[in-house]
């Protein structure tokens, strides 16, 4: 079995070096395939991991001793226990579709080599990311995952500022950096986490941090779960840590598929389930409601801003964070087992709403307006598909994924008897609904509006859309046909999490509660937008349209308090402190060596008379030492 | 009666006035013979320890020690006369132009 | 009988190899792509023997009834032995391109190198004095010779001539040191130098330490430790590339096993009275290394100037030995193998160049742009200055790690920290080589990755460099860093005292 995790861990990584190895020369189709084919591998090593975790229970194996001196051993250990095992099949899966997917994304592209990869050496650091066996681990793929997603961000840094009516102006140098910062500043708290794991427990392997949990200080239980969450914050983009994640939509579209919405950004709610025996204890108790809540606001507060974008894949970006938003409610109130499902569920769902957007894209060059879109669904009749079902799934419609998965995490905040989470929760069903279905609509169907802007759009060839099709399936069948041997599965790890008998008894009220709500949301956006668009000026021009449409302004905040008095400071320094104290100090620095190295060249005259007085000092040098040690010593 | 200290300062002085050659000599020809000195130096000090001890070995020491100090010198003469064919000279100061 | 005939045969071979070249040389008409590959098969043969030797050798004497305890065979000379085979092999592969590119080049030369790997091989099983200086002197008279091989240069002469009047003078230190240490002991014999120093703990040594410090000496000056150490970089220089090559790899580590027999030995009475040497020299060496590497203009300059820093790390770990480290002496045979390596692909590309184009002098300047001219050389040369200056990911990391850790282990953590303030310094000068390749603009187009045995071998360096720092465990039945360490430290326990 060690095999097998060695040979899903290190596919990608292989086929990465392999791509790597034709960074700089021009496409070659054989990049794609090989890394496709190795993750392919890599998926099916998961998944016969996952049926022989099933069986037999978790694996674990060390692979190596990377340093070991004295006290201090480091190693790298790895484990496949349910939890892993499921993440390693969503992030497989995703991202297998995701590299058959750019093989024709990206077929025009400069960069084909180089974007394949830098896409395995992701999937290679999530996999580090999830497989560890300890914290170190664990944080050696966060930051690969996060500088693997810096590149691929950016991977168009040629790209000038454009700014747009519907988009701020940022590049996607910009916005990777923008990324990259906010994250850095979130792993600041996961490493003072991961420090005071490690002062306390003189270990950073999660079975032993788990074991001494009982025996620790409460408040020293809190701080490493308010510090590991700030780090999950980060990465999951969590307010107010949320604003890199829709600016990251620069990044090429099979890059948002696989990092934001299916793999990265759940990698904040994957540490929270993991570290579930740190969050389930009643001393950290505030803070796990803390989370609940903070995850329940953001849910409410993405879509809002999702309600009125126009930018096709912002969209779906803050659809993304707001279903985040319910993945740490879930976690936050305890159902870990749930969050994970609806990580899963979503995974599949969003990657495959992104890779529909990216056709849509594709087919109308890189236009992201939806306002300048409409009637597609006669060109793109899959695409249409597709999307409408992935659309359903997020919408919670029974039977799709999103039906199960979210009816359960609103069941659970029932169960919690913390109806204002159920309430928002609720409400925030019927916005999804709605932002989804008015892109469907706006999009696919109406008046044809791209006509007047003389783009022919196509449909992307067909094995594109073949590759596309397991996340399909999955969106529709994932919930109805895994969640009940799911829940089993994963209570072999997780904490099992059982509504009471009275939330059985009334469930069904609010399965069709939701329903209602989710179905008056499709109605509505159909209402609205199913005709064709039709513009209300006044709307437009109200306070709430444009609050929502300008992200609560809080990107301007950030500008205005961070970005500007941070460049006015730096700008001082550089002038007053750097220019004059801290160069003049370098340069000296740099001028003494030279000229000690001047002087010592000066000794290495060349001149053989001078090595042999050289020779004899050092002789007489030696002796003197000897003799000064014996005398002395 | 000649001890085996006298015998060891004799090798002493030699090692010296091999020392002082070699420092203080330019020509090169004279640096190899101030090798040698020294060499012959140790090579008196192991045949007097050996006739001391009653051990042979020593003395094959000192035999082992020229052959080594022959095939040295045969080497370096090879280059002195490849120095002085291309030099005309054999004055160390003459001869070192490489700087490091 | 039979055992001793097997355990022989590795020098046998490298020495029946060496006059069959001297006999074979006289045939005119033979390409020299051909001796090269007769030596490589004897030194092949050679290794691979050895290689099986150390599976099943623990602690034996050569002949035990002719010399009666002169030779010693065990894990250490057995370590060392393949080290040296397979530099010569590796040296001599790399380089064969650059042999076809000069004229001067012909079958004494591997002869010559045969001859010096066996003097090296001898150095490495001795277990007596008199044998440990004629190996040293056979190791040194050939090199000599090859360092002035390329008779056409002037600097070629000029570098042996200063390594032949200070290598002969300092080779008289040491054979003046045997004789007193005989004086006083009666005997040449490692081990019973030992014993002598035990039995006689209150009469008067003195004798006895200047003769020892005599040979301290010569072997300081062989390793090129200050202020021993003018010699080094005028030689490197002059020095054809192949023998610099050859050189920088092998001899050091050569002296390397001759003085750790002693020290780990011999010099265990008396490491207060030769301890203090050790650590000054250690810190002599490692900042005048640093200052010459820093004002060197050459490349081959540069590398030479820092082989001096690396034997300053080593000498410090030679400290922590006397000071009680346990396991500091492992330290420094994987930090040789580290060196090893990276100096052995640093030069291969250097070689590998010289061989290509004529004109090259390998000055700094000839690096700008290289990495758009040939990325898999630029790329080959990043990993080796970056295991070089000890960057974490590649070999060298590990090996200074492992050296730092046994300093502080003994508590001298001033010494570690000025060892780490050096390796600081040294990225100035190694990654100046880097930034050179990579931020500037190319004057030469593109080329092509030449496939050839030479620059496979050096890519083949390098991905043993990564691998032996990133770690191991990823492919089974192969040593990795580590096993590396466990292999030093399993060698030097079959030393017997």
């Amino acid at each position: 079995m060690e095999s097998l995790v060695y040979v899903a861990l290190f596919a990608p990584l292989v086929g990465s070096l392999f791509a790597a190895l034709f960074g700089m020369s021009p496409k070659n189709l054989i990049t794609g395939i090989a890394t496709s084919a190795l993750l392919f591998i890599s998926w099916v090593a998961s998944v016969l991991l996952l049926i022989h975790v099933v069986g037999n229970g978790a694996v674990s194996t060390t692979l190596m001793d990377w340093i070991g001196a004295g006290d201090l051993l480091i190693q790298f250990g790895f484990q496949v226990d349910a939890v892993t095992a499921v993440m390693m099949v969503v992030v497989t899966t995703v991202s297998t579709v995701v590299h058959v997917y750019s093989i024709g994304y990206m077929d025009h592209d400069k960069g084909f080599n180089r974007f394949f990869s830098y896409l395995s050496a992701f999937v290679f650091s999530m996999l580090v990311l999830v497989m560890s066996d300890n914290f170190a681990g664990l944080f050696i793929g966060w930051e690969g995952v996060g500088v693997c997603s810096w590149l691929l961000i950016g991977f168009w840094y040629h790209k000038e500022d454009v700014s747009t009516d519907i988009n701020p102006s940022i590049s996607p140098s910009w916005a990777a950096n923008e990324a990259f910062i906010m994250n850095r500043i979130a792993d600041l708290g996961m490493l003072i986490g991961i420090f005071l794991i490690y002062w306390n427990t003189g270990s950073l392997t999660y079975d032993t941090f788990f074991a001494s949990i009982p025996t620790m200080d409460a408040q020293l239980l809190v701080a490493i779960a308010v510090a590991l969450f700030i780090g999950a914050m980060g990465k999951s983009a969590q307010f107010p840590l949320h604003t890199w994640l829709a600016d990251a939509m620069e990044g090429p579209t099979p890059v948002s598929a696989l990092i934001h919405a299916a793999t990265m950004v759940t990698a904040g709610v994957y540490l929270v389930i993991r570290a579930n025996p740190l969050y389930s204890h009643e001393a950290v108790e505030g803070v796990s409601l803390f989370i609940a809540y903070l995850g329940t606001f953001v849910a409410m507060f993405a879509a809002t801003m999702a309600l009125v974008n126009r930018d096709l894949k912002r969209i779906i970006a803050y659809s993304t964070l707001s279903q985040l938003g319910y993945m740490f409610a879930a976690a936050g109130l305890g159902a870990y087992w749930v969050a994970l499902f609806h990580l899963a569920a979503h995974a599949f769902f969003k990657a495959l709403l992104f890779l529909g957007a990216g056709n849509v894209m594709h087919a109308m060059h890189d236009e992201l307006d939806i306002f300048k879109m409409g009637g597609l669904s006669k060109v793109m009749k899959w695409t249409y598909i597709y999307m409408g079902l992935a659309s359903l799934a997020l919408a919670g419609i029974f039977p799709l994924a999103g039906f199960y998965s979210k009816d359960t995490i609103l069941e659970v905040a029932i169960n919690e008897d913390t109806y204002l989470i159920w309430f928002a929760l609720w409400v925030t069903a019927g916005l999804t609904a709605f932002y989804s279905f008015r892109q469907v609509f706006l999009t696919f169907s109406g008046n044809e509006r791209y006509k007047e802007l003389g783009h022919r759009p196509h449909e992307m060839p067909n094995y594109v859309l073949i590759a596309m099709a397991p996340l399909a399936i999955l969106a529709v069948i994932f919930g109805f046909v895994f969640m009940d041997s799911f829940q089993a599965f994963t209570s072999t790890v997780l904490p099992a999490y059982e509504m009471s008998h009275a939330t059985h008894e009334i469930a069904w009220v609010f399965i069709i509660l939701t329903t209602l709500i989710a179905l008056s949301g499709i109605f509505y956006a159909y209402k609205k937008y199913g005709a064709g668009l039709i513009r209300d000026e006044k709307v437009e021009s109200s306070f709430v349209y444009k609050l929502l449409s300008n992200q609560y302004y809080i990107p301007k905040f950030y500008d205005s308090m961070f970005t500007k008095p941070y460049r006015e400071i730096s700008d001082m320094l550089w002038k007053r402190v750097d220019l004059k104290i801290v160069d003049a100090i370098v340069d000296a620095i740099a001028k003494f060596i030279y000229f000690s190295g001047d002087k010592s060249r000066a000794m290495q005259t060349g001149n053989l008379s001078h090595y042999l007085n050289w020779m004899a000092a050092g002789v007489l040098l030696v002796a003197v030492i000897v003799s000064l040690s014996a005398v002395l010593g | 009666m000649i001890e085996l200290s006298h015998y060891l300062v004799v090798s002493g002085i030699l090692f010296s006035i091999g020392v002082v050659g070699v420092l203080r000599r330019k020509n090169l020809l004279m640096l190899f013979f101030a090798t040698e000195i020294m060499l012959n130096a140790a090579n008196i000090a192991f045949a007097a320890v050996s006739s001391y001890y009653g051990d042979l070995s020593g003395q094959m020491f000192a035999f082992f020690i020229i052959a080594v100090a022959a095939s040295e010198v045969a080497v370096g003469l090879g280059l002195l006369i490849v120095l002085y064919k291309k030099q005309g000279t054999l004055d160390l100061d003459d001869l070192a132009v490489m700087k490091g | 009988m039979i055992w001793d005939l097997y355990l022989v045969m590795p020098l046998a071979l490298v020495f029946i190899g060496a006059l069959f070249l001297m006999l074979f040389s006289l045939v005119k008409q033979v390409e020299l792509t051909n001796y090269n590959l007769v030596t490589v098969a004897f030194l092949s043969v050679s290794l691979i023997i050895e290689l099986i030797i150390f599976q099943n050798v623990e602690h034996d004497y050569l002949f035990e009834t002719i010399f009666a305890k002169m030779f010693i065979v065990d894990k250490l000379s057995t370590l060392f032995n393949i080290l040296f085979l397979s530099g010569a092999i590796l040296t001599l592969l790399i380089n064969n391109n650059y042999f076809k590119s000069r004229d001067y080049y012909n079958g004494e030369f591997f002869a010559l190198l045969l001859f010096s790997i066996f003097g090296m091989m001898m150095l490495a099983h001795t277990n007596e004095l008199i044998t440990a200086f004629i190996s040293i002197e056979l190791a040194s008279i050939t090199l000599y010779v090859l360092v002035g091989y390329n008779h056409h240069s002037p600097k070629s002469s000029e570098a042996m001539l200063k390594y032949i009047i200070l290598g002969s003078l300092a080779g008289v230190f040491f054979i003046l040191g045997v004789a007193l240490v005989y004086g006083v002991v009666g005997s040449t014999y490692l081990g019973d130098i030992y014993s002598y120093l035990i039995h006689h703990q209150n009469s008067d040594i003195s004798l006895l330490v200047v003769g020892m410090m005599f040979m301290m000496v010569t072997l300081l000056f062989k390793i090129g430790a200050a202020p021993f150490h003018s010699w080094v970089v005028d030689v490197y220089i002059g020095s054809p590339f192949p023998v610099t090559m050859f050189m920088a790899t092998t001899l050091k580590i050569a002296i390397f096993s001759i003085l750790l027999r002693l020290f780990l030995v011999d010099f265990a009475p008396i490491y207060p009275l030769i301890l203090e040497i050790i650590k000054v020299v250690a810190i002599a060496t490692l900042l005048l290394g640093s200052l010459l590497a820093i004002a060197q203009t050459q490349l081959k300059g540069m590398l030479a100037a820092s082989s001096i820093v690396h034997v300053g790390y080593m000498l410090m770990a030679l400290y922590a030995i006397g000071v009680g480290s346990s396991f500091a002496a492992s330290a420094i045979i994987f930090y040789l193998i580290s060196y090893f390596l990276s100096a052995l692909g640093a030069f291969g590309i250097l070689s590998f160049l010289a061989s290509d184009e004529e004109k090259r002098h390998l000055s700094f300047d000839d690096f700008k742009g290289f990495a758009h001219e040939r990325p898999y050389m630029a790329a080959a040369m990043t990993i080796f200055m970056l295991s070089l200056a000890g960057f974490p990911s590649t070999i060298g990391f590990l090996g200074k790690f492992y050296i730092f850790m046994s300093v502080v282990e003994t508590g001298e953590i001033l010494l570690a920290g000025l060892g780490i303030l050096i390796a600081f310094i040294s990225i100035y000068y190694y990654f100046k080589l880097i930034a050179l390749m990579y931020f500037y603009p190319s004057p030469n187009p593109k080329k092509r990755f030449p496939f050839a045995i030479s620059t496979l071998l050096i890519v083949g360096v390098a991905l043993m460099i990564v691998w032996g720092g990133i770690g191991t465990g990823l492919i089974p039945f192969v040593a990795g860093a580590d096993g590396l360490l466990t292999i030093a430290s399993e060698a030097l326990k079959t030393i017997g005292k």
